[in-house]
């Protein structure tokens, strides 16, 4: 009997109810489209921050230790070298599927220059059984290119726009690295080390310095999550409870030390201007971004209350009419809240729905890449909408239903 | 009697008011929130971007060294500048690299450097790389050759296997010379010191300068896209509820129709009482606005809680509320054409 009513109710007045239904509809889209884009902001921005270059680097143990710049550099010798073919087990960590990009590279020098083999578009078997591919351009998204990249297994190099101005060659140009004539196919120009190198295919260097399947150093490009207190506490002190809690999050340094333990007789290090920067940037924006969601929750929830307390408030007659015929205080009040909440269904599912194209386009128009809406936020925002309206309809409903219906019926409807 | 008949609505329809009211309040304290930070939030992205060091080096184009005289004019271009010196020492019998750093320069240059130890060191002290550190067996308060280990530094970077020694300016010239220029200036200061000393290779750094620029460029957008939503809903909640005053009131607005008053004329009674209750509104979501972003501000940035109004944002908040108030009941007012005195008023 008492879904008759809902449903009669709701048939007699379907443009009124529909004016609900778009209204209610508009504050779920708003709610869903704000905390869908905030709750991916962090993931953006982390991807964004990955232009920064490697933050994680894994050299052998005992290697070679070279520091200064440019032309000014001094070694502590050293020849321990990692094996190429175990690189890609450094994908086989819990957190292998973080690593956005890693190249291993082995330096020497040829005369005035220095020349780096790198992976630039290698392939590698992943851990499921899949060929992918991966390289320097992977780990340095921002890193300009006049020209283009070289290819893998062609005799081709490219070369850092400091040496290619001191030596003053064009892409195209045919030169001679390490006795092997080789086609300039790009200029690298980076602002870093890597202006003063040559780069060239990690294979055919290993085979002009006889270094097969050796590399003296991995660059590794990872999300992570910020660090807080915790996670710069030394592993080794650790119980193994928190042992396992650090090692089950993506800090900076548990995935180095996880990559140091996939690869035995390597050190794993954060590259510290990268790592604790991005975590501090990325904390301050995750704060603010929450902070203007929950600002802007507040706004939708008032809408969408205001919208059935004035419904509520007009329908005084309808409930005084009711009660004059007999309807107890109870029977009239669920029947009211059913129709709002009904009402309040129907507004969140397809506000909803609308909020997460919503979220899309935003993520499309401002990080030219989709959001990934939860399936869960759909859901949530639905039963908030459905709470917020029939609670919205609850103060003006009780009033209406202590007045004498007398009084309202006199005041004409 | 037209503010008669504005006053008296508001004294009549106090609990609708109060709603709109609050709409139009919450609405305004939002956007002063957003406003404000709007226009500091570039700032202050860049300055967490400062973290990241350098974003323009410049390294000799031949030879070993530049002149120091490129720090001062870095200086001079409202940058900061940190010189390096990087020669070869020895250690027993080991070659090593040695660095000089300027201790007070490159303090906030390097920030993001991790330090056992004091990084403060004075002329016969030094810092020993992490991964140098290590090898040779040095610690702090042990001996490196002719100086005494003060700190270890672990960066994950070239500093890691150098021993790192306060700068000697002496000779006038470094090996290269780290510069953090305002992130919206880098080309400009890049540009005007490759200008003036053209025997220096004066780079921007990519990485750090592009990703500073395009997080900036993401952030201010969405902020915008965020804001215009929340205008957005706050226009559709007035507007509904000026809407309903319409509907319930329409025997009013018929026995005026009857009387012959002007539609436009009644809209006009709607819309002021709108506006009225917007600029109220604009007002107090204005004073509560300052403190919630000074609040905001202080909880994600950290730094002092220091209320600032400004006059811009101030008249910003208040041209915003009054568009969204006059669009809204100018929605609803368009019902009043729609109103027909003869049937509202024998109360069908």
């Amino acid at each position: 009997m008492i879904f008759r009513i809902v449903e009669e109710s709701i048939r007699r007045a379907p443009k009124r109810k529909a004016l609900a239904i778009a209204a209610i509809a508009m504050g779920a889209a708003v709610a869903t489209a704000m905390l869908g884009v905030m709750l991916d902001i962090g993931d953006k921005i982390n991807h964004e921050l990955r232009a920064e270059g490697a933050n994680i680097v894994v050299t052998p143990q005992g290697a070679s230790l070279t520091g200064g710049v440019g032309s000014v550099t001094a070694a502590v010798a050293g020849d321990n070298y990692i094996s190429e073919a175990q690189v890609p087990k450094l994908k086989t960590i819990f957190w292998g599927l973080n690593i956005t990009g890693f190249s291993p590279s082995l330096t020497t020098t040829d005369g005035a220059n220095t020349v780096q083999g790198v992976w630039f578009r290698h392939p590698y078997k992943a851990p499921n059984g899949d060929t992918q591919t991966t390289g320097i351009p992977d780990v340095n998204p921002a890193w300009q290119v006049q020209g283009e990249w070289p290819k893998e297994d062609a005799p081709d190099c490219i070369a850092g726009a400091a040496v290619a101005r001191r030596n003053g060659w064009q892409p195209g140009a045919e030169i001679k690295v390490l006795g092997a004539p080789c086609r300039v196919s790009g200029i690298l120009n980076t602002g870093d080390e890597a202006d003063d190198r040559i780069l060239m295919p990690l294979g055919r260097l290993q085979a002009l310095t006889r270094h097969t399947g050796q590399v003296d150093r991995i660059d590794v490009a990872a999300l992570t999550k910020p660090e807080d207190d915790f996670a710069r506490k030394d592993p080794r002190t650790m119980t193994n409870v928190e042992y396992e809690r650090w090692s089950c999050t993506n800090y900076v340094t548990s995935i180095a030390h996880e990559i140091a333990e996939a690869l035995p007789g390597t050190d794993a290090r954060p590259v510290r201007r990268v790592a604790d920067s991005e975590g501090k940037i990325l904390d301050r924006i995750g704060g603010l971004m929450c902070l203007i969601a929950l600002a802007a929750l507040l706004s939708a929830g008032l809408t969408v209350w205001s919208l059935t307390a004035t419904t509520m408030m007009e329908r005084r007659g309808e409930i005084a009419i009711m009660q004059a015929i007999g309807g107890g205080r109870w029977l009239v009040a669920s029947l009211f809240g059913l129709e709002i909440a009904v009402i309040g269904l129907a507004g969140g599912l397809i506000g909803s729905l609308a909020g997460v194209w919503l979220a899309r386009y935003v993520g499309q128009s401002v990080f030219h890449s989709a959001v990934e809406v939860s399936p869960v936020l759909p859901l949530v925002i639905i039963a908030a909408a459905v709470v917020i309206a029939v609670a919205g309809a609850a103060q003006p409903l009780r009033r209406a239903l202590q007045m004498e219906p007398a009084v309202i019926l006199r005041e004409g409807l | 009697m037209f503010f008669r008949f504005i006053l008296g609505a508001l004294r009549y329809r106090k609990q609708r008011l109060t709603i709109a009211f609050a709409a139009l309040a919450v609405a305004a304290t939002l956007s002063t929130v957003l406003f404000g930070i709007y226009g500091t939030i570039e700032q202050r992205i860049r300055d967490e971007f400062s973290a990241y060091g350098a974003n323009i080096v410049a390294v000799p184009q031949t030879g070993r060294t530049i002149p120091l005289a490129i720090a001062a004019a870095a200086e001079r271009q409202g940058a900061e500048a940190a010189p390096f010196l990087i020669t070869t020492g020895r250690i027993g019998n080991e070659a090593i690299p040695v660095a000089g750093f300027d201790v007070v320069k490159s303090r906030a240059l390097t920030s993001f450097w991790h330090m056992q130890g004091s990084r403060d060191i004075a002329a016969g002290e030094c810092i020993a790389g992490e991964v140098l550190a290590a090898r040779l067996n040095l610690r702090v308060g042990s001996p490196a050759g002719s100086c005494m280990v003060r700190g270890i530094v672990s960066t994950g970077g070239a500093e890691d296997g150098e021993l790192l020694v306060p700068f000697d300016s002496s000779s006038g010239v470094a090996s290269l010379i780290e510069i953090r220029a305002p992130g919206d200036r880098v080309e400009a200061v890049r540009a005007a010191l490759a200008k003036e000393f053209p025997a220096a290779d004066v780079r921007t750094i990519v990485a750090v300068a592009s990703t500073e620029s395009n997080v900036v460029l993401k952030i201010r957008a969405s902020l915008f896209l965020l804001t215009l939503l929340i205008l957005g809903i706050t226009t559709l909640c007035v507007s509904s509820n000026f809407s309903e005053m319409v509907i319930e009131r329409s025997k009013e607005i018929g026995i005026l129709k009857a009387l012959g008053a002007a539609e436009r004329r009644i809209a006009a009674f709607f819309v002021s009482e709108a506006v009225a209750l917007a600029l109220l509104a604009a007002l107090a979501g204005y004073c509560v606005g300052v403190f919630a972003a000074a609040g905001i501000g202080r909880q994600v940035f950290g730094g002092a809680f220091h209320p600032e109004g400004s006059w811009l944002v101030f008249t910003g908040v208040m041209a915003v509320m009054l568009a969204v108030a006059a669009i809204a009941t100018g929605i609803a007012a368009s019902r009043i054409w729609g109103i027909q005195p003869a049937v509202v008023l024998r109360g069908e």
